[in-house]
């Protein structure tokens, strides 16, 4: 059990990271390349046990990408006001939308995918220490 | 039609309250969910029928998205197009649902 | 484009900033954690301000997110009538929350305060948004994010009854939005659109189409906003959520979130659904029956508790009764008596439950009938108590009187005076319930039995903040009303 999540682990993080940063061009996006990311974490805790996962990820660290990735989501927003659109304005406000198909492309809505994944992974993993550790 | 219908209302109400002694407040319970079960099958009966292209839902908005998303957002899926693009604002308010939840469960685990 | 453009939106993200932001100000520099929320709150104050200002000198104001027009992106809209409302919701909430920074320490455990800033800062965040998006969707995720911090901010006090009272609430809620839900995806199905004003374009058209649709979702409507706003049959979960929450809490909840959700509902019934509608199904004559009632049995039910704080709770349902009472006459003068009273009852609601935050932290006591001869121990407060049941009660001088008499006379114009009868009952019957108290506290003979800690200075200055502005709102009410009717007659 225990070998096989070690060998697993790495795979299926990349596997999510792939899915968060492939959110444009393919099905998936932040919310289930976060939550993929964030199974990872817990499968650790889970075959060892809870201090191994803390060790992964510290509760302090976790909180802080907790509001870093929604405060990230609303800068971007912000960042569209100072450069002269709406808020949370995309093309409209001067973010390079790159050619199509690209995996740099699409100006805004990459780096609010990346927020959002950071933010439901970190979602997930609180949530999940958070109950096992109100059960003790 | 009716009669036999109420009929079997009676009947019904008659079996279970006496074979299976189930209490009046389930039965009625189970009659008001039974009305309301009646009501939305009329409901769904009148709907425009499923993936016709003559719904009143496809109209220029799902258009706009499909043809001129790719230039407008620049990116390949449409459904991202649509949900961190076109109604970002509603994405920002998912994820504060999200945040709001943890925040919940934190606040309410530590108080206890 | 100038700053000054962006304001609709900007009200709604600095306080989802605040809300994000004060969990790692917490940790790190725990003391400037609430002057930062409330600075947030007074920069969201000044932002409406600005936009009242400006709307009355050039009109509506339209916002797209993203710079998408309405069929394909949000739209917020900033009228008068909903930054009247939005203009109540920040100044209420912020006035709660300094009341709230010094109570809360007596309240909560130490580690738990900077979440409750954070709710604290989402719940006002979601109502700011709630009350002026212009479209059905984004109404739905805020109202997601209203139902969840409203039922944290209960559930955070360290007690049983808090608990299951949050849990009841939590699940109800969670019904009334999922049947708005599925309201809200049969009006998209029968018109393919989400925003406010197409739809009651479309809706027109639609309703030969699908009448069956759209009278299921209206009365999905119906049942999801009754639920939140404590509409009579349906306000089940609200007596234990108040009472046993957080003072501040409570404020907040019976100030103004019931509000919010009347104020939606009314929105809905104008602004999405078109006029034939209301002349083929008598749907505000619903509204009005079950508001009638509501205001008497929502008095009957507050007489016979006997403590203080559900006794509040209690009387809040006859008040949004109410509230419903003008969306049911749909006319425009009672709804300008409901719109008062929004903006009455939240202030009055809110001070009353300060009151009785005030008592609980000085002496302790809840029970009614330990309040006799309190009036020589805390005098100011139990003043502040004094006006604010004049104001339920409907006494010449305080804003209460006001709102029941645009009632009354909307009532009269549709020639319907039963109701007017309804209103004078249910004023005598809140009379029976907060007079004795009033009277029980200043003139009974023996001294108070309990002892009383002395009051801290910024909770005597929060509550005379509301009595100045209850008697200013019974006085001075031309401007208030000028700004109604003169919104509210667009409508019709």
């Amino acid at each position: 059990m225990r070998i096989t999540s070690r060998l697993v682990t790495p795979f299926i993080q990349v596997y999510g990271i792939y899915v968060i940063l492939h959110g444009h061009l393919s099905p998936g996006g932040g919310f289930s390349g976060g939550a993929i990311f964030g199974a990872s974490l817990i499968l650790i805790a889970l075959s060892f046990n809870l201090e191994a996962g803390v060790k992964q990820i510290s509760h302090q660290t976790a909180s802080i990408l907790e509001s870093g990735g929604v405060l990230g989501f609303l800068l971007t927003g912000l960042v569209a006001i100072i450069f002269g659109g709406n808020y949370l304005a995309n093309q409209a406000a001067g973010f390079p939308i790159g050619q199509a198909g690209e995996l740099f492309s699409a100006g805004a809505i990459l780096i609010i995918t990346v927020f959002v994944g950071i933010k439901v992974a970190s979602t997930i993993v609180t949530l999940f220490y958070n109950i096992i550790e109100g059960e003790k | 039609m009716i009669y036999i219908f109420l009929l079997f209302l009676v009947i019904l109400t008659l079996f279970l309250r006496f074979f299976k002694g189930v209490e009046v407040k389930t039965i009625l319970t189970l009659y008001l969910l039974g009305l309301i079960i009646f009501l939305f099958s009329f409901t769904v009966a009148e709907m425009p029928p499923f993936g016709s292209p003559d719904n009143p839902a496809f109209n220029e908005v799902p258009q706009r998205y499909l043809e001129a998303g790719v230039a407008e957002t620049g990116a390949v899926n449409i459904v991202s197009s649509v949900i961190i693009d076109y109604r970002a604002f509603d994405t920002l308010g998912e994820a504060t649902v999200l945040f709001v939840a943890i925040a919940a469960v934190i606040a309410t685990l530590k108080s206890h | 484009m100038g700053f000054a453009d962006h304001f609709p939106a900007l009200i709604v993200i600095v306080l989802f900033f605040a809300a994000f932001f004060s969990p790692l100000l917490f940790r790190w520099a725990e003391k400037f954690s609430a002057p930062f929320v409330t600075a947030a709150l007074a920069a969201a104050l000044v932002m409406t301000v600005t936009l009242l200002v400006k709307v009355q000198q050039t009109g509506t104001v339209l916002y797209h997110m993203g710079g998408w027009p309405p069929p394909w992106g949000i739209e917020f809209k900033a009228d008068p009538l909903r930054l009247y409302i939005l203009l109540i919701v920040i100044s209420v909430s912020l006035w709660i929350f300094v009341y709230a920074v010094g109570d809360l320490k007596h309240e909560l455990k130490k580690e738990v305060i900077g979440w409750y800033y954070t709710l604290y800062a989402l719940l006002v965040g979601s109502m700011a948004g709630m009350a002026l998006t212009n479209d059905l969707f984004n109404l739905f995720v805020l109202m997601e994010i209203c139902a969840i911090s409203a039922c944290a901010i209960i559930s955070i006090k360290e007690d049983r009854e808090c608990f299951e009272a949050s849990f009841k609430y939590l699940i109800l809620s969670a019904m009334g939005t999922g049947c708005f839900l599925l309201g809200v995806a049969m009006l998209y199905m029968a018109t393919g659109y989400l925003n406010y004003s197409l739809l009651q374009v479309e809706l027109a058209e639609a309703l030969t189409l699908y009448p069956r649709n759209i009278f299921a979702a209206a009365a999905l409507f119906i049942v999801a906003f009754g639920i939140k706003a404590a509409l009579f049959p349906l306000h089940v979960w609200l007596p234990d959520a108040h009472a046993s929450a957080p003072s501040s809490s409570s404020a907040m909840l019976s100030g103004l979130v019931i509000k919010i959700y009347a104020f939606t509902l009314f929105l809905i019934f104008y602004q999405v659904f078109p006029r034939e509608l209301l002349e083929i199904v008598p749907l505000n004559e619903i509204i009005l029956w079950l508001a009638s009632l509501g205001t008497m049995f929502g008095s009957i039910y507050a007489m016979l508790q006997t403590d203080l704080k559900k006794m509040l709770a209690y009387s809040s349902i006859g008040q949004i009764g109410y509230i419903f009472m003008g969306i049911g006459f749909n006319q425009d003068l009672a709804l300008v008596g409901s719109f008062y009273h929004i903006m009455v009852h939240a202030v009055t609601k809110a001070m009353l439950f300060m009151v009785a935050g005030v008592i609980i932290y000085s002496t302790g006591v809840r029970q009614i009938k330990d309040l006799a001869g309190i009036g020589r121990v805390l005098p100011i407060t139990m003043l502040a108590f004094t006006i604010g049941s004049a104001s339920m009660i409907g006494i010449p001088g305080t804003g209460g009187l006001i709102s029941k008499w645009y009632l009354a006379l909307g009532a009269l114009e549709i020639g319907r005076p039963f109701f007017v009868l309804v209103i004078l009952a249910s004023s005598l019957l809140n009379a029976i319930y907060y007079m004795p108290i009033v009277v029980n506290a200043f003139m009974h003979q023996e001294d108070f039995k309990f002892k009383a800690k002395p009051v801290p200075r910024f909770m005597l200055v929060s509550l005379v903040i509301g009595m100045i502005f209850i008697v200013i709102s019974g006085i001075f009410s031309k401007p208030v009303i000028t700004l109604l009717e003169k919104s509210i007659t667009v409508l019709f």
